[in-house]
């Protein structure tokens, strides 16, 4: 591995290497990291925006679905001609026109038990950025059993929700908030979302993400829960804490056990 | 005593638990969550907490849309 940013990346880079917080060191951590993004609909397209012209190493992207067109007020990487192609595959094309230094990795595929925990293994970060509660389970689940930080957005109508879960051995999960599943799963092919809320939670996912990579702030050590309502704009910013009859991460001594 | 539940005031007995606000208000528990004074409070954690006066209850869904 080469220690030393080309005069390409230097330039490219300069103006978040000039942040002290950041700096070369920042930059050469987030070209080594390997971010898994599931889901590139209106949060994963910013969020792989940001991080990819971040200068992110490696950005695995993970879609099943096509472009439709009601989907373009929101899917902001996505263009009227490419309605119809995968948008994991037509994602990384246009990312990789937009930032040629990533490394990028498709995924076809469905994310579902069979693969969930050989996509999340293989990373530093999970970006949670998909439209139903079943797979943020799935997700959850693996990045507890693998201590892989996650990083789970979620909008709908006018509200959002940013969760960051650094995933160490004390740290919370999803399930330790949600305890079970809402009865009516309402999507945003039902509700409505408004565009730039999902712009604005996705890129809260990239932020989070580039700090938690170059180690700025304290966003790998504290679990928070960020609720937005875009009609007052108005955030609300909560701890969490972990549950210890959590269905999921209750049993902390057999989770580090089988992640070493 | 008074407690706010979702920015709205409203009054509660001074026994009255944090499981037994949520029956009295919430036909189903299915995806909910809530919060006192900004700190999620774990689902085991409702019947055995007790609210104080002043407490602010911030009571919500998960969401999955994205």
């Amino acid at each position: 591995m080469n220690h030393v940013l080309s005069q390409p990346e230097q330039l490219r880079y300069a103006r978040q290497m000039l942040l002290p917080e950041l700096g070369e060191k920042g930059q050469l951590r987030l070209r080594q990291a390997h971010v898994l993004i599931i889901g590139m609909g209106g949060l994963g397209c910013p969020a792989a925006m940001y991080l990819a012209a971040a200068g992110i190493g490696t950005l695995v992207v993970a879609d099943f679905d096509s472009v439709e067109r009601s989907n373009l007020h929101r899917q902001i990487l996505y263009q009227e001609h490419q309605i119809g192609r995968n948008k994991a595959q037509q994602g990384a094309i246009n990312l990789h026109a937009m930032a040629p230094g990533v490394n990028y990795q498709v995924v076809r595929e469905k994310v579902t038990a069979d693969n969930v925990f050989s996509l999340v293994s293989d990373v530093d970060l999970v970006l949670d950025c998909t439209d139903n509660i079943h797979t943020r389970l799935l997700i959850n689940q693996a990045c507890v059993n693998l201590q892989r930080p996650l990083i789970s957005g979620a909008a709908i109508g006018f509200k959002g929700q940013l969760l960051t879960l650094p995933m160490t051995k004390n740290s919370p999960c999803y399930q330790c908030i949600y305890h079970s599943t809402p009865d009516d799963q309402s999507s945003c092919l039902q509700d409505g979302v408004m565009g730039p809320l999902v712009g604005i939670i996705g890129s809260m996912q990239a932020l989070q993400g580039i700090k938690y990579l170059s180690q700025i702030g304290s966003t790998g050590q504290a679990a928070r829960l960020q609720l937005f309502n875009a009609i007052d704009m108005h955030w609300q910013n909560l701890a969490i804490e972990v549950d210890p009859s959590c269905a999921v991460c209750s049993n902390k001594d057999s989770r580090s056990k089988d992640a070493h | 005593m008074h407690i706010k539940l979702n920015n709205k005031s409203i009054q509660v007995d001074l026994t009255c638990t944090l499981q037994a606000l949520l029956d009295s208000y919430q036909t189903s528990e299915a995806g909910v969550a809530v919060a006192i004074n900004d700190t999620v409070i774990p689902h085991s954690s409702w019947p055995s907490t007790t609210l104080s006066e002043h407490d602010e209850i911030t009571l919500f869904q998960a969401i999955a849309g994205g």
